[in-house]
């Protein structure tokens, strides 16, 4: 997450000596609604980073009928790592966002989506894969 | 003689979401924090994750309530609004549950 993406503009927020400049030095004030939109962007993945943490604390702790421990543990640590890297990403993208309307360049994409998207359906594969051989083994 | 109405600061009530959008965010942290408790057994050292997160949530509120005046200010002189501050310091603290999460799943 800490690389730059290769910017067609040569990186306009950096300077000679490679440190780049503190947020508020760069360009100008967007208009405050996209800033306080951004900020609430920023808020919308710390709660969905947490409620991926209930679940996982929820499959290991509250659902011991789910399935064996080490699967539910499998599951529960995976939720519980998702949530981790979207909410220690969370601050990133509301930087590299905020910084990008400053300086009036494009919103960069972001991996978040992708690491919740692709992660949570192979939390929900293995989830389906428990159910149906539960199911059949009784 | 009618009062002259206040001119409106804020249309969209951006400020008001925004403050609305903290305490969505405390609200799922005091929930975080009533799982843990509801799930840490015996001894009161394993109610302290909850509490710091509990403290957290309580932050979030105190926070949200700040911020609205502070944005509605700077709104009304036209300064900016952006707080790195504020998102720095959740985005640190964001990090606390998913450690305290983890280790309490994985510490039986």
């Amino acid at each position: 997450m800490a690389e730059q993406p290769d910017s067609p503009t040569g990186q306009p927020g950096s300077t000679a000596r490679g440190r780049r400049p503190r947020l508020s030095e760069v360009g100008s004030d967007p208009d405050y609604r996209y800033s306080l939109a951004n900020e609430r962007t920023f808020l919308a993945w710390i709660r969905t980073s947490l409620a991926l943490l209930a679940g996982g604390i929820a499959v290991v702790q509250l659902a011991p009928d789910l399935g064996p421990r080490a699967l539910r543990l499998t599951v529960g640590i995976a939720l519980i790592v998702i949530g981790g890297v979207i909410a220690g990403a969370a601050h990133h993208r509301w930087s590299t966002a905020e910084r990008a309307m400053r300086l009036g360049t494009s919103l960069p994409p972001s991996r978040l989506s992708v690491v919740l998207g692709y992660g949570l359906a192979i939390v929900a594969l293995v989830v389906l894969i428990v159910l149906i051989v539960a199911e059949g083994g009784q | 003689m009618r009062p002259v109405p206040e001119p409106v600061v804020d249309p969209g009530a951006q400020a008001e979401r925004t403050r609305l959008s903290w305490n969505r965010t405390g609200l799922a942290l005091a929930v975080n924090a009533a799982l843990l408790v509801h799930t840490a057994s015996g001894s009161l050292a394993r109610h302290l994750p909850a509490a710091a997160m509990l403290l957290v949530a309580l932050a979030c509120f105190l926070l949200a309530d700040r911020r609205y005046r502070r944005i509605v200010a700077a709104v009304r002189a036209g300064r900016s609004v952006a707080s790195i501050a504020h998102v720095r310091t959740l985005a640190a603290v964001a990090v606390l549950p998913a450690v305290i999460a983890l280790a309490g799943v994985l510490v039986p």
